[in-house]
C-alpha cells in the first residue's frame, strides 16, 4: 500500500512543466471547440460573403485590415455599431453564384461583402479613418489617451 | 518514422527532373503559382503523397476523389502541391518525404516557391523576389538571375525544412520568396515569383491570366487561406520577422 508520505514532493520545476503541459492541454481544447463552431464563409440568407479580416494594435491605434477583392469601392461603408464594434459592408461589382466559386451542391447569390470586426482595446470610433487600396480595406481608429497616474 | 508519409506513383517516373514545391504558407504565393504552373503548362497528375497527418479529406476534380498532396509532371518539370493548408504536426513529415522521393529521383535541382510578408506590401507595385539555397553552388543561380540573397535570418516552414534537408543530403535546392501579404492571398506575388521561375528555367510563363483573374483568385483562396493562417500561427510563423542574432 503506497502513502503519499512515501512518495518524493515534486520540484518547483516539475510543477511548472506540469502546469505547462495542462495550459497547452487547455489551449488545445479550446481550440478545437473553437473549431467545431466553424460555419462558412458565404451566408446565402442574407446574400453576403465574409472577408479576411485582421487587427492589429499599435501603440497610438487599432489598424483593421480586410481583403475585399470584387467590391464596388465607392460603395463601402464603415460603420461603429457599438464602442468595440466596427461593421464594413459593400457590394460586389456583380452578384456571385456560389457555384461561381466552386460551390454547387446550393443554389442563391452572393451581392455583399460584409463583416464585423471586435476592436480589442478602447478606441475614438467617431475618429475612424479607411483607405481603400489594391482591393485592402484598411481602417484605423485612434486609441483612447489613458490619464496618467499622479 | 519515414513511413509516415508515402509517395504513390501512378505511373514511372524518369529520374534527374527539376522539382518545383508549391505548399500553403504566407499569401498562398507557393500554391496559386504551382496551380497556375500545371494549368499553362498542361501538366497531368503523375503521383501523390499519403499520410494518416494529413486531415482526413479527398478533393474531388470531376466527381473523384484525390489526395489533397499530388505531383504532376511532363517535359522534364515536376510539380509537388498541396491543395489544402499542411497541419503543423506534418510539416516535418512530409518534408522530409518529399525530400527523400527527390533524392530517390535524383532530382536535378528542386525549386521552393514561397511568400515572405512585407508591412508596406500595398505601396508595391511590383513585388520583388529574394531567395536561398541548400548549397554554396547552388546561390550562384539565386546572383545570375539577379535574386536577392536572403543572408541571414530565420525561415520557418516546409520550405526551411527541405532546404535544411537537401544540404544535409548535398541536394541542389533553393528557395524562392516574392514580397507578400502575410495574411491574404496575394495573386501578384505569385506572378512575380512565376517570372523568375521562368527565367531560371529557361521557359516561358505567360503570367497575364494570373494578374487579370487576381481578384476572382483572391476570393476563391480565401478559406485555404484562413486556415493555412491557424497551421502558421502553430508553427510560430512570425519568427521571420525576428532580428537575427550575430555577435
Amino acid at each position: 500500500m503506497s502513502t503519499a508520505r512515501g512518495r518524493r514532493r515534486k520540484t518547483l520545476f516539475e510543477l511548472l512543466w506540469e502546469y505547462a503541459e495542462e495550459l497547452e492541454r487547455t489551449s488545445e481544447e479550446l481550440m478545437e471547440a473553437l473549431l467545431a463552431g466553424e460555419r462558412p464563409a458565404w451566408d446565402l440568407r442574407n446574400r453576403c460573403i465574409e472577408p479576411l479580416t485582421h487587427v492589429s494594435v499599435a501603440p497610438d491605434e487599432v489598424i483593421i485590415t480586410m481583403d475585399m477583392p470584387l467590391v464596388k469601392p465607392e460603395t463601402i461603408r464603415v460603420r461603429p455599431v457599438e464602442d468595440d464594434l466596427i461593421e464594413v459592408v459593400a457590394e460586389m461589382k456583380k452578384a456571385l453564384k456560389p457555384s461561381d466559386l466552386g460551390v454547387v451542391h446550393v443554389e442563391g447569390e452572393i451581392r455583399e461583402m460584409r463583416a464585423r470586426a471586435r476592436v480589442p482595446v478602447p478606441v475614438e470610433m467617431k475618429a475612424v479613418k479607411f483607405v481603400f487600396r489594391k482591393g485592402i480595406l484598411e481602417i484605423r481608429l485612434p486609441r483612447k489617451r489613458r490619464i496618467p497616474v499622479e | 518514422m519515414g513511413e509516415e508519409v508515402r509517395v504513390i506513383e501512378k505511373e514511372p517516373i524518369e529520374p534527374g527532373q527539376i522539382v518545383v514545391v508549391g505548399l500553403p504558407d504566407v499569401g498562398l504565393v507557393g500554391l496559386i503559382a504551382t496551380q497556375y504552373l500545371i494549368r499553362k503548362l498542361n501538366l497531368r497528375e503523375v503521383a501523390y503523397m499519403h499520410s494518416d497527418l494529413l486531415p482526413p479529406i479527398a478533393v474531388l476534380h470531376g466527381g473523384l476523389p484525390h489526395s489533397p498532396v499530388r505531383i504532376f509532371g511532363d517535359k522534364g518539370l515536376l510539380v509537388i502541391f498541396s491543395e489544402t493548408a499542411v497541419p503543423a504536426d506534418a510539416v516535418a513529415p512530409l518534408s522530409r518525404a518529399i525530400v527523400d522521393w527527390c533524392r530517390s529521383k535524383e532530382a536535378k535541382l528542386i525549386i521552393s516557391l514561397s511568400g515572405i510578408p512585407v508591412p508596406n506590401r500595398q505601396d508595391i507595385d511590383k513585388p520583388s523576389v529574394f531567395g536561398a539555397a541548400s548549397l554554396p553552388e547552388t546561390l550562384e543561380i539565386l546572383r545570375k538571375h539577379n535574386v536577392g540573397v536572403l543572408e541571414s535570418g530565420i525561415m520557418v516552414g516546409p520550405y526551411a525544412l527541405i532546404l535544411r534537408y537537401c544540404a544535409e543530403h548535398k541536394m541542389p535546392a533553393l528557395v524562392l520568396t516574392a514580397q507578400c501579404f502575410f495574411a491574404y492571398p496575394d495573386p501578384e506575388a505569385s506572378a512575380a515569383i512565376l517570372a523568375k521561375l521562368a527565367e531560371i528555367l529557361g521557359i516561358e510563363i505567360d503570367t497575364e491570366e494570373l494578374l487579370r483573374r487576381g481578384e476572382e483568385i483572391r476570393l476563391r483562396a480565401r478559406d485555404v487561406m484562413r486556415r493555412t493562417q491557424r497551421e502558421l500561427a502553430r508553427m510560430r510563423k512570425t519568427q521571420e520577422y525576428d532580428i537575427p542574432l550575430y555577435v
